[in-house]
């Protein structure tokens, strides 16, 4: 390739200065050759399958979602799509003048702003813990851990919602042994989302865990033992060293959690339906039951902005977490 | 239950194309003249059915639905039935993508308050003259119509009675059935509840109550009851700012006020059960159910009307039976339903299932009153009424269940809640 244009090599730096420009030349002519070509033809048509669907079944469906967004499309319509006009960003004027939406938008944000961070403080915390003390016991913990991550969300929000059960749950039962009438967690405005959040801090933490474990791992002992010897203590090997090393690490469970969490709808949908008093409404859930009762225009524009809210957050995360240099 | 509307359409795919359709041939408006409600009836003809109907059925794969479609098949040698069955939770995605793309089955059952939606997308042809609604229970007739023509034909009916736990209320000192009357049933349920803790260990609260997700099957009887209604189809206006809302409301909310009945959502079937509540409101299905999974408590239990303050009125749901515009084979299909609904035919599936048949003659004919139990729900049905039949009745029956749960927790009076539901239901609008 362009090793000769390398300098030290026994050329001149004479004869350097106009190397690159030869060499973006050659690169143009290759990307033109036949072989080239070939291999272009070949990369489509291995992707060609993907793209279709994702074409089909991924990209239109948002397209038309958008555009249905902008129009007066209800069920009725379904068999007369003639009748269908469009309404420009009517939609959004309604979603914003619904009360109940907003109620959706403020319990969402609160499950975000709530459970994110201690998912993260809890998954560091845990990752900390297994790389340091608990190293006998590491397998047994880290799949302890992970557990509630592979199992399936309906299959955890239906276990707590019966250890949750107001007379004959196990919680309460618990409770009861120590003379205190536990609540009905699920049924009570001042639980409902606490109980929500706990249940996604404990579930998601693992997620967080492995990939922090993993960060943690690849931090160098040299690193370490150089730090040691600069005098710093274990706080400060952990704040100074450690933790700038875990950026890229914290940034993606940040967002991946955080993009999950927006989309909080699970727990709500198998456990409260969003009571009570829609204490537990989120956006996600406000949008599906849109769908249910058969106002695609309104469902379409509510999942815009969810659409719009996780990109803004997704860019934020990126503007503080990203590695500085 | 059965009656849900709820389940979500998620597949928006081919939703898509139709509207990709629409947008492409856009300028076009809203033309106030397309659309159903203009059906002519569907007519049957003479002779014996033919060629293959292919019907869905909703819940768990019906033994019984199969044995009449054998019995149907000789009788009718030159047709097959072939049945599918399509679980409740993804059966309305199921119908309603059907429906758009063109690609039914002959027939299927439907959930009652399914039928005004799936009207309005021009899904079915109108019910043939000659089946006749004076075969059925007013009520559930009034489920297959949407804008005055109907759509399908009653086969299964739901509605609610009173169980009661013979055990406990004796204790209370109450022979037989509680009061009938809207007060007298009130004093029979404090005099319940006033034998909590001490002849009655276990019990908690008299009554149980649903709260949130469809309370509305409870609550809108009341207002029946009261004479009323929420909704005056003539003038197509909602009501809920009458007086006899108010009373609707006030009698709904003073079971919970007067600490009758718990607030927290817990399982009604498990608390009657295991008897922390001793009188609770369900469908017809639960007496069975209650027979298989808690034999210990046969015979301690019964069933009443629902008690009323005016006159009585109960809830009129279930499924009906519908064939599709595209059906295939559309004679068949109505032979079939027509076949299904005969009063012998009716009771035979009633006695096998458990459900309750919307014909009085299929009771008379099945003896189905020889079952103690099920003397309330024959006493329901006559009186029973179906909800209105518009488009956006399912957003308005989850306005009414978040109001009234607003009401029972004491979050809003009774005058808020009526102001609530009349501007929330008047912008929500009765569809289209």
């Amino acid at each position: 390739m362009s090793t000769n244009t390398l300098p030290g090599r026994g050329d001149t730096g004479k004869q350097n200065t106009g190397q690159p420009e030869r060499s973006a030349d050659r690169r143009r002519l290759t990307l033109r050759s036949p072989a080239r070509g070939r291999q272009a033809r070949a990369a489509w048509l291995l992707a060609g399958p993907f793209l279709a669907l994702f074409a089909a079944f991924m990209l239109l469906p948002v397209v038309w979602s958008l555009l249905m967004s902008l129009t007066d499309t209800q069920s009725a319509d379904l068999r007369t799509p003639l009748n269908v006009s469009f309404v420009g960003f009517d939609n959004y004027v309604r979603l914003f003048q619904d009360d109940q939406f907003f109620t959706a938008l403020r319990n969402t944000a609160v499950f975000v702003l709530v459970a994110l961070p201690l998912t993260l403080a809890a998954g560091l915390a845990a990752a900390v813990a297994l790389d340091r003390g608990i190293r006998r016991f590491r397998a047994v913990f880290r799949v302890g851990f992970y557990l509630p991550v592979i199992t399936s969300i309906v299959a955890v929000a239906v276990v707590w919602k019966t250890l949750l059960e107001p007379r004959a749950g196990l919680v309460n039962l618990v409770l009861g042994w120590f003379g205190i009438d536990g609540p009905a967690w699920l049924a009570d405005t001042r639980f409902a989302l606490p109980v929500m959040i706990l249940m996604a801090v404990w579930r998601n933490l693992g997620t967080v865990m492995i990939i922090m474990l993993a960060g943690l791992q690849s931090v160098p002992q040299s690193l370490m033992e150089a730090a040691e010897l600069d005098g710093a203590g274990p706080w400060q090997r952990f704040w100074r060293v450690t933790f700038p090393l875990l950026r890229p690490a914290l940034l993606l469970t940040a967002v991946t959690t955080g993009i999950g969490y927006l989309q909080f709808f699970d727990e709500p949908f198998v456990m409260t339906d969003g009571g009570p008093l829609d204490s537990t409404l989120s956006a996600t859930l406000y949008a599906y039951k849109q769908f249910g009762n058969g106002n695609y225009e309104m469902a379409s524009a509510a999942s815009y902005v969810i659409f719009v809210l996780i990109v803004a957050l997704t860019v934020l995360q990126f503007r503080v977490l990203r590695d500085k240099d | 239950m059965r009656i849900t509307t709820r389940h979500a359409v998620r597949t928006v795919q081919t939703l898509c194309v139709t509207v990709t359709a629409a947008l492409v041939a856009t300028g076009c408006g809203r033309s106030e003249d397309s659309g159903p409600a203009k059906d002519a009836p569907a007519e049957i003809a003479a002779g014996k059915a033919k060629g293959t109907v292919v019907m869905w059925s909703m819940g768990d794969p019906d033994e019984d639905l199969k044995e009449l479609a054998k019995k149907f098949e000789q009788e009718n040698p030159d047709a097959t039935v072939k049945i599918t069955a399509v679980p409740w939770g993804s059966a309305h995605d199921k119908l309603t993508t059907a429906v758009a793309g063109g690609n039914t089955p002959d027939m299927s059952m439907i959930g009652s308050t399914w039928m005004a939606e799936m009207a309005a997308m021009n899904a079915f042809q109108a019910t043939p003259a000659s089946i006749k609604s004076s075969d059925f229970y007013p009520g559930q007739w009034d489920t297959t119509k949407y804008k005055d023509t109907s759509y399908g034909v009653p086969f299964i009916a739901d509605t609610q009675a009173i169980y009661y736990r013979t055990d406990i209320t004796t204790k209370a000192g109450i022979k037989g059935a509680l009061a009938g009357d809207r007060a007298g049933y009130l004093k029979d349920l404090e005099a319940i509840q006033a034998t909590a803790g001490k002849e009655n260990p276990k019990l908690r609260h008299a009554s149980g109550l649903v709260m949130g997700f469809n309370s509305w099957i409870f609550w809108v009887p009341m207002v029946w009851q009261q004479g009323g209604d929420i909704y005056d189809a003539e003038t197509g206006k909602f009501t809920f700012d009458s007086p006899e809302v108010a009373k609707a409301l006030e009698d709904w909310a003073s079971v919970p006020k007067e600490g009758l009945a718990p607030t927290d959502r817990s399982d009604n079937v498990q608390g009657f059960r295991d008897g922390l509540i001793a009188v609770y409101q369900e469908g017809g299905w639960a007496g069975g159910s209650f027979h298989k999974d808690a034999p210990e408590l046969d015979g301690k239990w019964k069933t009443m009307p629902v008690p009323y303050s005016e006159q009585p009125a109960g809830f009129a749901g279930g499924s009906d039976l519908a064939v599709f515009k595209e059906a295939k084979n559309p004679d068949a299909a109505w032979k079939f339903a027509q076949f299904l609904t005969e009063p012998a035919n009716l009771a035979a599936y009633s006695k096998g299932t458990g459900s309750l048949p919307p014909a009085p003659q299929a009771w008379t004919e099945g003896k189905l009153t020889e079952d103690e139990n099920m003397k309330a729900f024959a006493e329901q049905l006559e009186v029973s009424k179906a909800p209105p039949a518009i488009t956006t009745w399912q957003q308005i029956a989850d306005t009414i269940d978040s109001e009234l749960e607003k009401l029972a927790l004491g979050k809003a009076t009774v005058a808020e809640v009526q102001k609530t539901l009349q501007s929330k239901a008047t912008s929500i609008g009765t569809g289209r």
